[in-house]
């Protein structure tokens, strides 16, 4: 598996890559590793609220591609097909940690151990710094959601995905995603006003 | 799409969060974790294919999950030795007593069966001649002999006449048996080939000798034996001349077969002439008494 990847694979779609790789073409798996593992590392640690977690996600995700290549069916987008795999896997492990929080002693810890990590390297000027607020607070805010709102609304407003995408990626139908995503933005809307009060009033 | 414009603030704070990107190394581990899985996958088929050769022993044993297995294998194994030792012994004994009957049964057979083949071995060589009918040798002979025997009881008076049918008698059994004994052997070795191609002649004059032998013996039994083939003629039934061409139409196979006799014939006669020189001298000393009974009643 080399790391190069063939320059004429760019401008090939995600479906054609992954029947390429399908016939054991590495390069273009290396391509779809290049066009996805920022995209699916950011939706992760969104999820998570853990960079670490969030690669190592990420990087399990790219494994079952590579194992299962073969049960990828030409009917739907690669996608969809590549973020249901990725969820998966982050719910189960959010599943186990879950189970572990439950008998840690560290769970009496309101906010957790969570050490929300800076996303830039920008000096921490003013700008920069009411931005890694900012960003901490929304952060804050979804990691308060609960699951199923908080994977659809990152689908939406985070990857851009329209309903449809997201109803097959969750398996859920089109009406539900509509709905959780309504409910989702109102839960966030009301925590983030909560914040922004605490803060104003400190 | 209401839902989209009322919570446009919200969409515009998610949609510019500061996107994360994958750590540098990412491609680098993501590699290594392939690559780890790739030796994964290639001892999976290492250990498939070493069960696979390993066989039901190897799996059996080499885990150790039942030690108690160990002893009880190595002693079922001796077992099945022990039995099988045993059961190859019986049957090798088996076999000898099987076998020895089978050989006791065939050579009983073949005693069996050698009186009873000389008749037919003699028509059948006479059958090879082709001119004279299978078994009427035999009948004239037998004749013959029954003949010789009413003539003999006939001439009871007669002492002497007697001694040379009871000779003859004994003298035609004995080459008849002998024929027959020797037929049969030369039936296993194949001689009647050699038998066919040897002329009539010779057996004549080997016969003959044989009877020159047998006169040199006893100048008695000489004298008879020449007056049997008369005494046969004067009853008018069989001539020896006519058994003697009849056994030349039979062929030369059974007078061959009196030329291999012969020999053992010969020696018998010289046992019976003892046994007629002392029946002879019997007679004798009972002529001899009669006569004195004879003059004392004069």
């Amino acid at each position: 598996m080399s790391g190069n990847i063939n320059p004429d694979y760019k401008k090939l779609t995600d479906e054609q890559l992954i029947l390429k790789f399908q016939k054991e073409d590495i390069d273009a798996f290396n391509e779809i590793v290049y066009r996805y593992k920022d995209r699916v590392v950011n939706f992760l640690y969104r999820y998570t609220g853990s960079r670490e977690e969030s690669e190592d996600i990420a990087q399990d995700a790219f494994l079952r591609l590579y194992k299962s290549k073969h049960l990828y069916r030409e009917i739907g987008k690669f996608s969809t097909w590549f973020y249901t795999i990725a969820i998966n896997i982050a719910k189960t492990n959010l599943r186990k940690k879950n189970k572990y929080k439950a008998i840690s002693i560290n769970n009496y810890n309101e906010d957790g151990d969570k050490d929300y990590e800076l996303t830039s390297k920008m000096a921490a000027t003013d700008e920069s710094a009411n931005a890694v607020s900012e960003n901490y607070h929304i952060q804050k805010a979804i990691d308060s959601l609960e699951d199923f709102q908080k994977e659809v609304i990152l689908l939406r407003d985070i990857q851009n995905l329209d309903y449809e995408e997201i109803s097959k990626i969750l398996n859920i139908p089109l009406g539900t995603v509509k709905s959780r995503i309504n409910r989702a933005r109102e839960s966030l809307k009301i925590t983030l006003e909560k914040i922004y009060k605490s803060k104003n009033s400190e | 799409m209401d839902s989209e414009e009322k919570y446009l603030d919200i969409r515009e704070k998610l949609k510019n969060l500061e996107p994360v990107k994958a750590g540098d190394d990412f491609v680098y581990r993501l590699h290594h974790k392939i690559v780890e899985l790739e030796a994964g996958k290639r001892k999976e088929h290492l250990k498939k294919f070493d069960s696979v050769r390993g066989g039901f022993l190897r799996n059996l044993f080499a885990n150790r999950q039942y030690p108690w297995l160990i002893p009880a294998a190595g002693f079922l194994v001796l077992i099945f030795f022990v039995f099988y030792i045993t059961y190859l012994s019986k049957n090798s004994s088996l076999n000898t007593e099987s076998t020895l009957p089978s050989q006791k049964s065939e050579q009983e057979e073949k005693v069996q069966s050698a009186p009873s083949h000389p008749p037919s071995e003699t028509n059948q060589l006479s059958g090879t001649n082709g001119n004279n009918e299978p078994g009427k040798s035999n009948s004239n002979e037998q004749q013959v002999t029954s003949q010789m025997n009413n003539s003999n009881q006939e001439k009871d008076n007669t002492s002497k006449k007697n001694i040379s049918s009871d000779l003859k008698d004994e003298k035609k059994n004995k080459v008849f048996s002998d024929v027959g004994k020797d037929s049969n052997d030369k039936d296993n070795n194949d001689i009647s080939n050699t038998i066919r191609t040897e002329p009539f002649a010779q057996k004549e004059s080997e016969n003959k000798v044989d009877a020159a032998t047998y006169n040199n013996n006893s100048n008695v039994d000489l004298s008879k034996q020449n007056s049997s083939p008369e005494i046969t003629e004067n009853d008018g039934k069989v001539s020896m001349e006519k058994k003697s061409g009849e056994s030349s139409k039979t062929g030369n196979n059974s007078e061959d077969n009196s030329k291999d006799s012969s020999k053992s014939v010969a020696t018998e006669i010289e046992s019976g002439n003892k046994k007629l020189i002392d029946k002879l001298n019997i007679i004798n000393k009972t002529n001899l008494e009669n006569l004195r009974d004879k003059v004392s009643d004069k």
